[in-house]
């Protein structure tokens, strides 16, 4: 049924020949400035005796209908002066393009600001929000849409570090602990519950960012973490055909692998015949599951063994000490990545049909060998406008298929591991097993057990098909001049599909094999595993129905007041399926695969026994929403402006008793223009203006029940019980649990200077999380060691800066952007009191009271035991080397507190030049305010036969060495402590600054015209380079380390591109 | 007709969000997610058999069953290091100890099977059956935790006085809101009895797998905890009435491994699921278990007669200092068997006949256990004679129970009553010398340090 309708939409959009409405008398026409001659949207036309109101396109275009010749028609701008008109002197100017001339008294920029259920001029507006136009989308070159909004959107910041995996954006901080973290997108009046790769930043009209409970709360209880609303591009009514291409290449150099810092691999091997020696290998050597041991020592071994002299040893260990497996790899795998993008729009309309067609390519060669993305987005977009612009009929079709290839893996090397040998012959690296035990294979009667990692380039390959399509249709009917009725509905459709092939030269396929090889009486071998590939493979499906009436209100209501309002309903139901499952024996070609006994437990080799791996697996979920919102604003002379939003929604997801699924949030708003008063005038300040919120948004911890919750799952191979049905319990009962809120106060003051020299906004804000769900340590003999539920309340508070100027406006233009983005956040009441080891973990959010929910805590430190080089931290307010009574006897008021592990205040700084068809711009981005925890040498891991920090060198040797290092001894007897290590890493001594300023990135462009160039074929051209990841301009720690990759910073990339319009 | 027009989709919108909402959101949000109500989501909680019939790792390695080197103990990791040199406090860095941790997260299990188990409507009398199985299920293993908890963390009984004594927290319903504080210890033993009388009663008399507890299985720990407690005479009416039910032996003459001595290492003799097994429960999984520098007790090794089979198939080739590693679990696999077997029930018996001096009863139970552990044709009977009969079946259960997870460790602490009990051999480290001495309090492991610091009602 959803087909045959996505059918007959389709074919809609196919044949757009709708029959045209014959007009009254209609009024069309174009508003311009008259400075820049650029066409301006957003401007009100309005019939004066009539009241009937359009506002001007993104081309500058309007439409009024009905309109006799000699009304007047008023055409007001912020920013430009008010002009009165007649409908027929409109008509007889040229190409009918009215021209406005800027205003000395109105000045501000006018942005049409997109809540996902209404467009507001930012005039009207009291909520905080970020517009990011087209121009600045578009300045960055990248496959992904969002990091277009790395460090040009205040407030908003990219998450690094360890902790970040969870939330690698976040808006005004954040107010959770367990909840949902990412912020809800919205697309094209939706929330998008697909993979955010799918959207191509080409497609993109404009980014609104809602950052507090006025702009927000009307998307209810998703809105806890801010919402980005993302408008795709549209054709506009009564424009010409516009054709515009873009084409460009990205260059991305290799990962620096030599960035983290690690020891001499010379000395490393001398090490591990210290080890040898001293017998720390020798359990490990004879362990009865064979595991790996690195070359020097199997060379030790050897020798030890009398397999080869000792001079054969020394001369294979010097030769070890020459080698580097980060050379290795940068040679002879890991190569530079590639990205093509490509996209064509095509966009334009007729007085009644406006259309888009947006065409994109991308295709990404990855920096491992093989491994590649590609994504192909087409997007149409028809609108009617019928019955003297009554009725607006809107369908869209949004497509995207990308495949993603990701079957090579950066292979696991030891420090002095090689690829190939002398001749150039790809070599083996240690893997699951020790050399000695993979030698026997042959003779054993298994297969090759040795893992080539060159060999393996091309083996498998792992490839994710995706299929993304979004069907927007809209009905939007008139029934009042001030009343429109709307129906939005959307049907989403994800398919995927994974699938892992292995074939039988594939090392992990002959791994298991050969894990599995089973010898009859006779010697022969049999193999419960088939001598084949195996294929796994993975598909799931994802359906969205939204459906959403709304009642537009927009009357003029006395002479000089306005409404402006929004209420109605929405339901929202996505579900999820999908199932894997595993095959063995699989050849490809034909397409066959082979049965196996999943029931017999087998002895495997070298030790254990197990029953054949299955790999089958079925998932579901359903998420359902049914919500009413309403959002109103008032606006009094256009100088008092009052706003108020309420929302409620009701979930399944919420737990499992009804009367908890439903959660009311509002918000309302007060604004209030100074500069519109009669008593102002300010020649200085011509701008002025003051706006107030408060109001509640919401977060959703999906997990969290009030019952106790089971999962069920099957099984596996290794259990005693294998293929039978088992449950888990998921979540203890929790009677008290409540859903989150987020209480939010927001003031702001806009301003603007004489000739829009500089302009900008300063916001301040108070953010609560109450009732913030977390899981919590308690008494293990409640029965669990965590227990999840409300636990704690933050309070954040902030500032946003931003401020745009333009010193220069002549021929030369330069502008500069800046935002200033500064947040203190605090946890304010908790429920449990963490202990030290979660405080001192930096991975996850830990409530402490009057500390920020990212801290970075450390033991204390008491500097280097003069005589032997321990490590001493602090116990009982004296230096100590008792590592495991400080482990236990440092409570969390003993622990050093630093700071915040996230930056406190962030913000960039934006030059941009434009000289002729010239321009040049570069974005200077600088992160303050908090510590980081940098690595130093492990001896947990040196002494276990791992590499370790360079650090290792700076180690104290000898007395009198404290004085001069911090880096400890080499534990006594070579016998890793790990509470030792412990103390040392975590301690105060390791902890620096992560202050910094990078230059983020320089884009440089010409840009041709027709105006200026009238032999051009086409109207314009841009030409235009975009390098990134410069580096950074001044760090506060004396460290050579990025403070936010400790491990291997993003490598420069360099793009190229040309843009055309025709 | 403007109005009309307005009210109709006032209406609409307002329909569109009122009708049938609620069922609408009665969907659940997730297929395997579940409250557990019904009979099939209660047993698929008791069918984690991995975790649930999993118990202590810790015993063992506190018991005299084993000894490692030097170099075997250096490669432990540290708590279990700890515990090698009878240190009392073995939590790990996290301030964890396992055989706590887990045995409460599974008695939390078994609470929710308890409490739902009592809101379930049946349908038919087979629905009856399958919840009296479920009910004596959870019954048994929890009992079975407990009764492990209490042989680490709380003082042995030597008199009816320590039943007095502290005990453990013991929760019995599945409620999160407060830790508990410690149960008297008398409380909990008889809470275990208790359920384990009243599982024995609801269990079927054998079990769909050995795996699954069964009458003889509650019978079989009842015995075990009466003899803990020195209630030898209600021990061996448990023991009897269990070997009613199942008294069945293997002949070790007929196990195919027989074959293939000396067993290399690695492999397993006993098979898996075998006819002695009553209830297959394993001891929680530990590296020091598994290390080839981890030796056999060698007194007890040396214990064994040439003709006697065990020598052969419990254990792998010795080494050149005569050293041997334990291959004979009746798991079938490495995982050792912490279980019942019918062997470990006729021991029982056999013990309580010697305590309550019935001798020549003792040595003939005794006697039907060893004959199916000796090379046919050689076993020659014992005798009530010189030896006093209880030194010989505890020398007995010694050779036949080697390694049996926490068994081992609780007859150390039961034995403390016993006049001629000198404890056991010190162990010597790097050169120190530790000894476990004898007194009771020797005996006991303190509380884990996350359970001393999260629990305020200690």
């Amino acid at each position: 049924m959803k087909q045959l309708l996505t059918f007959i939409l389709f074919a809609l959009l196919v044949f757009p020949a709708i029959a045209r409405q014959s007009s009254g008398t209609q009024l069309r026409g174009f508003v311009y400035s008259q400075e820049d001659r650029q066409a301006l949207a957003g401007a009100v036309i309005r019939e004066r005796e009539g009241g009937k109101t359009a506002i001007s396109e993104k081309d500058g275009s309007f439409l009024l209908v009905d309109i006799r010749p000699e009304a007047t028609i008023l055409i007001s701008f912020i920013g430009f002066e008010t002009l009165e008109i007649t409908a027929q002197e409109i008509s007889r100017l040229k190409d009918a393009i009215v021209f406005l001339k800027t205003s000395d008294t109105e000045l501000g920029q006018v942005t049409v600001l997109s809540t996902g259920f209404q467009d507001i001029p930012r005039e009207r507006s009291t909520g905080s929000f970020v517009a990011v136009d087209r121009e600045l989308i578009n300045r960055k070159v990248s496959t992904n849409l969002l990091d277009r909004l790395e460090d040009v959107t205040p407030s908003l910041i990219f998450n690094r570090g360890l902790g970040s995996g969870d939330d690698p954006i976040s808006i005004r901080g954040r107010s959770t602990i367990y909840a949902e973290t990412k912020p809800l997108i919205v697309i094209d009046n939706f929330p998008y519950d697909g993979p955010l790769e799918n959207i191509n930043p080409n497609d993109v009209e404009s980014i609104t960012v809602l950052r507090d409970a006025a702009a927000a709360s009307i998307w209810g209880a998703r809105s806890g973490n801010g919402v980005i609303v993302i408008k795709t591009k549209s054709g506009a009514y009564g424009s010409r055909m516009n054709i515009s291409l873009n084409a460009n290449v990205t260059i991305t150099g290799k990962p620096d692998l030599f960035a983290k810092p690690q020891m001499d691999i010379a000395e490393f091997i001398d090490m591990e015949q210290l080890l040898f020696n001293n017998g720390n290998y020798n359990s490990r050597i004879n362990q009865a599951g064979k595991p790996p041991l690195s070359l020097g020592v199997e060379t030790m071994l050897a020798y030890r063994n009398g397999q080869i002299s000792l001079e054969e040893r020394d001369t294979q260990l010097a030769a070890m000490k020459t080698y580097d497996s980060r050379s290795e790899l940068l040679n002879h795998y890991y190569g530079p990545t590639k990205n093509q993008q490509y996209s064509l729009n095509i966009g334009g309309g007729s007085e009644t049909h406006r259309y888009n067609l947006a065409l994109g390519g991308d295709y990404n060669m990855q920096e491992l060998p093989g491994n590649s993305d590609r994504r192909i987005t087409v997007g149409m977009q028809n609108d009617w406008s019928l019955l003297n612009k009554r009725l607006e009929l809107g369908v869209s079709l949004y497509l995207v298929q990308s495949r993603r290839e990701t079957g090579t893996q950066s292979p696991d090397m030891g420090p002095y591991d090689r690829l190939l040998d002398e001749t150039g012959m790809p070599l083996p690296v240690i893997r699951d097993f020790n050399l000695r035990y993979v030698s026997t294979f042959p003779e054993l009667g298994f297969l090759d057990g040795r893992f080539i990692p060159l060999d393996e380039v091309g083996r498998v390959s792992n490839r994710a098909d995706q299929t993304d399509m979004r069907l927007n249709t809209s009905l939007g009917y008139r029934i009042l001049p001030w009343l429109n009725a709307k129906v939005l509905y959307q049907y989403w459709n994800n398919l995927g599909e994974n699938r892992l092939k292995k074939p039988l030269e594939s090392y992990d396929v002959r791994w298991l094999v050969n894990r599995f090889t089973q010898f009859d009486e006779s010697g022969n071998a049999f193999y419960p595993v088939p001598l084949g590939g195996t294929l796994s493979e993975q598909t799931s499906r994802m359906d969205g129905n939204f459906l959403r009436g709304q009642l537009d209100i927009n009357p003029v209501w006395g002479e000089h007041g306005e409404v402006f309002g929004v209420l109605g309903a929405e339901m929202k139901d996505v579900s999820m399926v999908s199932t894997q499952g595993l095959f063995y024996g699989y050849d490809d070609e034909y397409g066959l695969s082979l049965p196996v006994d999943y029931i017999t437990r087998f002895p495997i080799n070298p030790t254990s026994t197990s029953t054949i791996p299955r790999g089958d697996s079925h998932s579901g979920t359903v998420d359902r929403f049914v919500s009413l919102f309403a959002n109103f604003s008032y606006t009094y002379r256009r100088k008092y402006i009052l706003t108020a939003s309420v929302r409620r929604d009701a979930s399944n997801i919420f737990g499992v008793n009804t009367n908890m699924r439903a959660v009311p949030l509002w918000s309302a708003g007060l604004g209030w223009v100074v500069s519109q008063e009669g008593f102002y005038h300010s020649e200085f300040l011509p701008f002025l203006k003051f706006r107030g919120t408060f109001g509640y948004n919401g977060n959703v911890d999906r997990t969290t029940s009030a019952y106790t919750t089971a999962s069920y799952y099957i099984t596996g191979s290794t259990s005693q019980n294998p293929g039978e049905r088992a449950a888990v319990i998921q979540n203890p009962p929790n009677p008290d649990l409540r859903w989150e809120r987020i209480r939010m106060w927001n003031g702001s003051l806009d301003f603007g200077l004489k000739n829009d020299i500089l302009d900008g906004s300063l916001e301040v804000y108070v953010k609560d999380g109450i009732d913030l769900i977390g899981d919590y340590p308690v008494a293990p003999s409640m029965g669990a060691s965590i227990f999840r539920g409300n636990f704690a309340s933050t309070r954040t508070k902030g500032l946003d800066l931003s401020l745009h100027a333009a010193p220069l406006r002549g021929k030369l233009r330069w502008d500069i952007d800046y935002f200033h983005s500064l947040i203190r956040e605090e946890v304010t009441d908790y429920k449990i009191k963490p202990n030290v080891d979660q405080l001192v973990s930096d991975l996850f959010a830990i409530p402490y009271p009057g500390r920020p929910l990212f801290g970075l805590y450390s033991y204390a430190w008491a500097g280097l035991d003069p005589d032997t080089g321990d490590p001493r931290g602090v116990l009982d307010g004296e230096p100590s080397t008792d590592y495991l009574g400080i482990r236990r006897g440092t409570t969390p008021e003993d622990l050093v507190y630093h700071g915040s592990l996230r930056p406190t205040s962030f913000g960039a700084i934006r030059n941009t030049f434009a000289f002729r068809g010239l321009g040049l711009s570069f974005n200077v981005a600088y992160r303050l305010g908090y510590y980081f925890r940098r690595n130093s040498a492990d001896y947990t891991d040196l002494l276990n036969g791992r590499i370790t920090h360079s650090d290792y060198d700076l180690r104290w040797q000898q007395p009198g060495d404290e004085l001069r290092t911090i880096v400890p001894s080499i534990p006594a007897g070579l016998r890793s402590n790990a509470n030792r290590q412990v103390v040392y890493n975590l301690s105060e001594a390791l902890v620096e600054r992560g202050d910094h300023i990078r230059l983020q990135d320089i884009r440089v462009s010409y840009r041709l015209d027709k105006l200026s160039q009238p032999w051009l074929p086409f109207q314009s051209a841009e030409l235009y380079s975009y390098v990134s990841n410069l580096g950074i301009l001044w760090r506060k720690t004396d460290q050579d380390i990025d403070p936010d990759y400790q491990r291997v910073p993003p490598a420069k990339s360099f793009a190229f591109g040309l843009r055309i319009d025709f | 007709m403007k109005k009309s027009r307005l009210y109709i989709l006032v209406t609409t919108v307002a329909m569109l969000a009122f009708s049938s909402c609620s069922e609408f959101l009665d969907q659940k949000p997730s297929k395997s997610i579940v409250v557990p109500e019904s009979l099939e989501d209660l047993q698929s909680l008791l069918n984690t058999v991995d975790l649930v019939n999993a118990g202590d790792s810790f015993g063992l390695l506190l018991s005299d069953d084993l000894f490692t080197t030097d170099e075997g103990w250096r490669g432990f990791g540290e708590n279990i290091q700890m515990g090698y040199i009878w240190n009392k406090q073995l939590s790990n860095a996290e301030g964890s100890m396992p055989s706590w941790s887990i045995a409460y997260s599974n008695i939390f299990k078994f609470n929710v099977v308890l409490e739902e188990a009592n809101s379930i409507v049946l349908k038919n009398a087979e629905e009856q059956e399958y919840l009296n199985r479920i009910r004596g299920t959870a019954l048994f293993l929890r009992s079975y935790h407990y009764f492990e908890l209490l042989q680490l963390f709380t003082h042995p009984i030597l008199s009816k006085a320590d039943l007095d004594r502290a005990g453990i927290p013991m929760p019995l319903v599945p409620d999160f809101t407060e830790p508990l504080g410690n149960a008297r210890l008398g409380d909990v033993y008889s809470q275990i009895i208790g359920d384990l009388q009243l599982a024995t009663d609801l269990l079927p008399e054998s079990p769909s797998d050995p795996l699954r507890p069964s009458k003889v299985a509650g019978m079989g720990m009842l015995a075990k905890v009466y003899l803990q407690l020195g209630e030898y005479e209600t021990a061996l009416q448990q023991a009897e009435q269990a070997l009613a039910i199942k008294s069945t032996l293997m002949d070790f003459n007929s196990i195919p491994d027989l074959e293939n001595i000396p067993i290399p290492l690695y492999s397993y003799a006993i098979p898996r699921f075998n006819e002695e097994v009553v209830i297959q429960l394993l001891a929680g999984s530990q590296s020091y278990m598994f290390s080839e520098l981890t030796f056999v007790n060698q007194e007890v090794y040396d214990s064994y007669d040439s003709t006697d089979i065990r020598k052969y198939l419990f254990f792998n080739e010795p080494d050149q200092e005569g050293r041997v590693n334990f291959l004979g679990s009746f798991s079938g696999d490495y995982l050792l068997f912490s279980g019942i077997s019918t062997g470990e029930l006729f021991l029982i018996k056999s013990e309580c006949l010697a305590r309550l001096g019935r001798d020549s009863e003792a040595v003939e139970t005794l006697n039907t256990l060893l004959e199916k552990r000796h090379y046919s044709g050689t076993f020659v009977p014992l005798e009530p004679g010189d030896e006093p009969v209880l030194k010989k079946v505890l020398a007995e259960r010694r050779k036949e129970l080697v390694y049996r997870g926490i068994t081992r460790w609780t007859d150390m602490r039961r034995f403390l009553r016993d006049q001629e009990w000198q404890g056991v051999d010190p162990r010597v480290v790097e050169g120190i010398v530790y000894d476990l001495g004898t007194e009771p309090e020797d005996y006991v492991l303190e509380f884990p340090l996350n359970e001393q610091l999260r629990n305020d009602a200690l």
